[in-house]
């Protein structure tokens, strides 16, 4: 049997309900889907009202929807005839520019973190930094070069949570204890004895990581969604199954100009059971994991993963695709085998499309700040 | 009424070539004159540009009543240097359109004439920029003022721009916990 588990923050106490079990063997992929859709934390908490049977990112004491503030910038020319005449004089230098600028002067911060200090200063701040046009447009600007916050590292052996590196740029602005993932229930020490097993980082996504565990014998299996940054609470999936010997490979979804968040998320899991390829999609704000499978050839190698499709073959002329986000499985003859040395770990270059060896022993899972950054207390009641 | 040392010579060119001049004469809320190319006047205001192009511009000196004298004079100083200036091909991109273009950092010249303005002139240019509708200077100025934040706790960034905080306790409080994060202060 599988259990969903809601973990939440900051008391750490649990609570759980029923849910579709997702009967994994064999896990060879687990990650992180990145959702074509937009949708705002806000959005699921105003969804989340709907009595759906799990309700994880529900709060008590919150019902708000924070992002009631939608202004959206005038064009410029709208501004220019009603400057009034009142240069000079700046007893507060801010106050006197008109909500558009200050969002020009807001929009330039690039760092959510700025941005969040920046807008905690005063109400009319925080409503302009909160709307929903500004998010949107903070995130088109932005999101070429998104903000690192750090990166976590799996710990080899022994029992240790992964580690946290603050990058460069912030490890000065940010005390990395708020990275520290001591929330997580079962850790050494916390009279968990059968838990103890290592913590893995299987996956990151901009603000979001996908952590999993599984004991000795790969009877119980753990798996975990969390923002370690904020309050929201983390969603734990307990997988269940026999077999073991889980064969990873991570390799990140990519494309699309959505925004992930704990209201937004996807985890895909892809196992090897009873000669088939078994592909399973848990959708955030849903209780069940939907899957597919395809029949198995004798021999399966991973090949990597571009253009929201992954790809395997069968170390002769076959190729299977599946399609992550419809997921479908499809195949194709393949002419060329360049493909068969089966000793090394592929992961596929999305950009130059070039098949590139990948150390997931050393891999660095790094962590971008919350999205979006969007103060919720003080919200509801000012907009 | 203070004239302006340029004021001179713009009156002389007005006698010159009234009909087809290539520049135009600015007038500021306290009656000084300054004169700026039109054609980079034309570029990077889209109100001068209006103006230029529906004859509405007063070779006398067209009066721009919201803007004082040293904030058109940074407008005017900024139009010179930019015609001076090799346009990059990244500010005629982001010239096209002010709601989607991504925002280009300001280049080193552009960094150079906001850094030596004081506070109070900065603010004033934004305001002049905004009613003016030069964006490439809005983008400038605004980034400017980002530059002042950035680094910056909240109670920081209040005193540099004297923002009344309006908070209540209660409500601190509650920002605090929600972005314990975003403090180093703790």
């Amino acid at each position: 049997m599988a259990t969903l588990l809601l973990l939440r923050r900051p008391d750490g106490s649990l609570t759980s309900s029923g849910l579709q079990v997702c009967q994994v063997h064999q896990i060879a992929t687990l990650a992180i889907h990145w959702e074509q859709c937009c949708r705002t934390r806000s959005d699921l908490v105003g969804d989340s009202s709907g009595g759906a049977p799990m309700d994880p990112l529900m709060r008590p004491g919150r019902g708000g929807n924070s992002n009631k503030g939608n202004t959206t910038i005038s064009p410029l020319g709208d501004q220019l005839m009603e400057g009034s005449n009142h240069m000079g004089s700046h007893d507060s230098l801010l106050l006197d520019l008109p909500d558009d600028i200050l969002q020009l002067i807001l929009l330039s911060l690039h760092s959510p973190l700025w941005l969040l200090r920046a807008a905690s200063t005063c109400k009319r701040w925080l409503r302009v930094a909160s709307s929903a046009g500004f998010n949107r447009r903070f995130r088109a600007i932005h999101s070429s070069r998104p903000v690192v916050a750090g990166s976590y590292y799996n710990q080899g052996g022994g029992y240790h949570c992964p580690r946290f590196e603050p990058s460069p740029a912030t490890a000065a602005a940010v005390n990395a204890r708020h990275f520290s993932l001591d929330f997580i229930p079962g850790r050494p020490g916390n009279g968990t004895a059968y838990w103890s097993w290592n913590w893995m980082i299987k996956d990151s996504r901009e603000s979001l990581l996908l952590i999993y565990r599984e004991n000795w014998n790969g009877q119980h299996r753990d798996l975990i969604i969390c923002e370690p940054l904020t309050y929201w609470d983390a969603i734990a999936v307990l997988l269940d199954g026999g077999g073991g010997g889980d064969d990873d490979g991570l390799e990140k979804a990519g494309g699309g100009d959505g925004v992930i968040s704990m209201a937004s998320f996807r985890v895909f899991l892809c196992s090897y059971e009873g000669g088939r390829i078994n592909a399973c999609m848990f959708t955030s704000g849903s209780s069940s994991w939907c899957n597919t499978s395809i029949h198995m050839p004798p021999r399966l190698f991973p090949i990597g993963f571009a253009a929201g499709r992954r790809y395997w073959h069968d170390g002769e002329k076959m190729v299977i695709a599946l399609d992550q986000s419809t997921i479908k499985f499809s195949s194709f003859m393949f002419s060329d085998d360049k493909y068969s040395d089966t000793s090394m770990r592929y992961g596929l270059d999305m950009e130059t499309m070039d098949a590139v060896v990948v150390d997931y022993k050393t891999k660095a899972y790094p962590l971008e700040f919350p999205w979006p950054p969007t103060l919720r207390a003080c919200t509801d009641d000012n907009t | 009424m203070e004239v302006d040392k340029g004021k001179g010579e713009a009156e002389e060119t007005r006698k010159v070539a009234e009909a087809d001049r290539d520049t135009v004469t600015l007038k500021s809320s306290d009656g000084k004159l300054f004169e700026v190319s039109k054609e980079a006047a034309a570029r990077l205001s889209t109100v001068l540009a209006g103006m230029i192009a529906g004859g509405s511009i007063d070779d006398n000196g067209t009066d721009l009543k919201q803007i004082g004298s040293e904030a058109l004079e940074n407008v005017v100083d900024y139009c010179n240097k930019h015609a001076n200036s090799i346009p990059s091909a990244a500010l005629i991109s982001s010239s096209i359109s002010f709601n989607t273009a991504p925002f280009k950092e300001p280049e080193e010249w552009e960094r150079k004439f906001v850094d030596r303005l004081s506070h109070d002139a900065l603010f004033d240019l934004v305001e002049a920029a905004n009613f003016l509708g030069m964006e490439r200077l809005l983008d400038v100025t605004c980034h400017k003022i980002s530059e002042m934040m950035k680094g910056k706790s909240p109670d920081q960034i209040r005193e540099v721009f004297n923002i009344k905080n309006d908070y209540t306790k209660e409500e601190l409080e509650e920002i605090r916990q929600e972005l314990a994060w975003a403090f180093y202060d703790d």
